[in-house]
């Protein structure tokens, strides 16, 4: 039980007391600023007992305290590749290739009791219907208390005080009074917080978002960016953010990652993605969000759908809606080629792609 | 209230509708809440109107309120002339089944029949109007799915064989089946991706002009009206803070919560004149004000806005009326001529600039003497 190396003071909440006992630490933390933290190499993952590939070859890597943004329309693939790194697939999906690292360590054989200790220590993970994973007839401070002292150890007393500072460090107003609130009691945004507070108790190094700002009013949306925000700037948070709204991604991340029918086609600095966008179906995504944009414009639609999960396609999967597919892109499988400084594009036609979005700009 | 304005509606056409002082109680004795106050609104013939406001704010009951699905408390429903809240249930019930008004909801798997083919659900509210001839119902069928954008490869499949964009054009389809002159839709957009979302908003735009459809939409993404409403009503905690032309109120916003949500909305171009921060009180500038005016302000006649306002004083400790604002425009707050000044003074991170920060406080007070 190696306990010193599992908080660094840099990692701790400001105003926040060491936790007293921590979890039993068999993965180290790794030094913020290196290699990735967690990372993915080459996934597939099948769904429905093997009878669709839903994930083909994703890659992807996370570096401590980076915010990635995971976008995409539904069924892509963003959500099924998250719970992959969290080990909660659904039953019948399986991760028939590839490997998963996080800090160094093989996610892929992980036991049952090495995913317990991952859980809430190294990862936590907050959704988009925070009222469907609390206990609506337990006070929303004990099931704080409780993971405290079952992850940490804590006595009920020092779980108690804990959850109050951690309620306070996520921005709930009189936390003593949250505390002893059952779930009807609080509103959206407060109930999101709460699951903030809970998933970063046991210090993480890594936390999921998976559309977790989606269901919110959108004063509300902005001040829970803003906690992440602030979570990553003052404990070193590393925060993979999946959205299908690309203007919250690019109002969040330092990375993002465009999914498309379960494969990434286009990553690399968010603002450079938005700048400079070389995937086609980027290019459509960013013209289709107006979101944020308050001038009176055409609609734009993105002609087409895409293909059913699992679908079989020699080539490019975006190739039946792109404006500028070839006879090229439809003959073999498109690799990803790099366009740039950590940004790489799944597309053959990229420097065209690039050309004519200059042209449409201008 | 004489200084309180009517609700405009485009010059020299008489309204659609019009909803005048309507107040909606909900729940009874102890457990009743107001959820409505004071709503004045109209809408023109060919009209589309965005109604917006957050999660609570009353959007969806004054649809169903108009809908004639809840009783106001008081004020009154007029469609087409007539006083929809005073008709008896028998009437009421003929004036629903000839289907001139017509709702269409926000997530079409739970609002459509899972057991009901496309045909059925579309030929529903045909049927309800009297048409017994199953020939003239098909015809009126195809001809709404036509409306939409489908064919008829659709009806025989049930909600759950279709695609989301799919389901929520059957949703419209089932609405315009009855040819209905105002079509209010709640949250049409929301549960669909940014694509299906233009598509849908595309198709609205396109059946105002062919069908000359009054619509109303209700959202709570502000910029996701940009592109089609005529007119934006902003409603907060049941009260309509601000309502005018669409491109006037995104251009310059009267009251602090429209600005609040237009700084809030996320943006791919970070090109925000203000941010959230610049627009609410944080905790510790609440502990700042002086004790009375801050009671006032959590009171029960305090503007609807007062408890998250950086520019609250003790004035806003009484609800201010909707009040003409230019051309259209309609305003419900005290300090709507001031507070675009004072929001540009305080810091982005939400702190004042220092040698702002005694002007502020002198403006707080003065407004407390006053």
């Amino acid at each position: 039980m190696t306990i010193d190396n599992l908080k660094s003071p840099d990692l701790a909440v400001p105003g926040l007391p060491p936790t007293a006992g921590a979890a039993p630490g068999t993965i180290s933390r790794p030094a913020p600023g290196t290699s990735d933290l967690l990372s993915l190499d080459d996934l597939h993952i099948s769904v429905h007992h093997g009878a669709a590939t839903a994930i083909r070859g994703v890659s992807l890597g996370i570096r401590p305290g980076e915010i990635v943004g995971l976008v995409g329309e539904s069924g892509s693939g963003k959500t099924l590749t998250c719970r992959a790194a969290l080990g909660v697939l659904p039953a019948g999906v399986t991760i028939d290739h590839g490997s998963m690292t996080f800090a160094g360590h093989d996610l892929t054989t992980l036991s049952r009791r090495g995913w317990e200790e991952v859980h809430g220590s190294h990862m936590g993970a907050v959704f988009q219907d925070p009222a469907s994973y609390l206990n609506p007839t337990i006070a929303v401070g004990h099931q704080l208390a409780e993971v405290l002292r079952v992850k940490l150890g804590l006595s009920r007393r020092a779980a108690h005080q804990r959850s109050v500072e951690l309620f306070s460090a996520v921005g709930l107003h009189q936390p003593e009074h949250v505390f002893h609130q059952i779930q009807a009691e609080l509103s959206g945004g407060m109930l999101q917080r709460v699951m903030i507070a809970i998933a970063i108790s046991c210090d993480p190094e890594l936390l999921v978002a998976d559309e977790a700002t989606t269901a919110l009013d959108v004063t509300i949306q902005a001040e829970i960016i803003d906690l992440l925000r602030w979570l990553r700037d003052e404990r070193g948070l590393a925060v993979l953010f999946v959205s299908h709204d690309l203007a919250v991604v690019a109002e969040l991340c330092d990375r993002v990652v465009v999914f498309y029918a379960g494969e990434v086609v286009e990553s690399g600095p968010a603002a450079e993605i938005i700048e400079r966008p070389r995937h086609p179906y980027t290019q459509a995504l960013l013209e289709v969000a107006s979101v944020g944009d308050f001038r009176r414009r055409e609609l734009q639609v993105i002609a087409g759908q895409p293909p059913p999960v699992g679908a079989d396609i020699t080539g490019c999967r975006f190739a039946e809606r792109c404006p500028l597919a070839a006879d090229v892109c439809r003959t073999g499988p498109i690799a990803p080629v790099a366009v740039g400084e950590e940004h790489q594009v799944r597309c053959v036609r990229a420097q065209e792609a690039w050309s004519s979005g200059e042209l449409a700009a201008r | 209230m004489s200084a309180t304005a009517s609700a405009p509606s485009l010059p020299g056409t008489a309204p659609l509708l019009e909803v005048e002082s309507l107040d909606v109680v909900l729940g009874r004795g102890w457990r009743a809440t107001q959820v409505l106050s004071g709503v004045d609104l109209a809408i023109g013939p060919g009209e589309i109107v965005g109604l917006v406001g957050e999660t609570g704010s009353g959007k969806t009951t004054l649809a169903r309120t108009v809908a004639g699905l809840v009783d106001p408390a008081a004020g009154q429903v007029v469609f087409e002339g007539a006083t929809l809240s005073a008709l008896r249930r028998g009437a009421r019930r003929a004036e629903r089944r000839r289907g001139h008004l017509q709702l269409v909801f926000q997530d079409p798997l739970r609002s459509l029949d899972p057991e009901m083919t496309v045909h059925d659900i579309v030929a529903e509210g045909v049927r309800l109007q009297g048409e017994t001839d199953r020939a003239e119902i098909r015809r009126r069928v195809l001809t709404a799915l036509g409306q939409v954008g489908l064919d008829d490869s659709v009806l025989p499949r049930t909600p759950g064989q279709i695609s989301g964009g799919q389901r929520q054009r059957v949703s419209i389809a089932r609405a315009l089946a009855t040819e209905p002159r105002l079509l209010i839709c709640d949250e049409p957009v929301s549960a669909l991706d940014a694509s299906n979302r233009n598509y849908i908003l595309r198709l609205l735009e396109q059946l105002r002009t062919s069908l000359r459809l009054s619509i109303v939409i209700i959202s709570h993404d502000l910029s996701s009206l940009a592109g089609i409403a005529d007119r934006v009503v902003v409603l907060y905690r049941g009260r309509i803070v601000e309502d005018g032309p669409v491109d006037q109120v995104f251009a310059a916003p009267e009251h602090p919560y429209t600005a609040l949500l237009m700084a809030s909305a996320p943006s791919v171009r970070h090109d925000r004149e203000l941010t959230p921060r610049q627009l609410t009180r944080t905790v510790a500038e609440a502990g700042a004000l002086p004790e009375a005016v801050l009671e006032g302000l959590g009171g029960p006649d305090a503007c609807v806005f007062a408890t998250r306002c950086a520019f609250a004083a003790a004035a806003c400790a009484v609800q201010p009326p909707l009040v003409t604002a230019g051309d259209h425009r309609r305003v419900a707050c005290h300090r709507h001529s001031e507070w675009l000044t004072l929001a540009r003074s305080r810091g982005a991170d939400g702190r004042l600039a220092h040698d702002q920060l005694s002007a502020d406080a002198q403006l707080t007070t003065e407004g407390q003497l006053r």
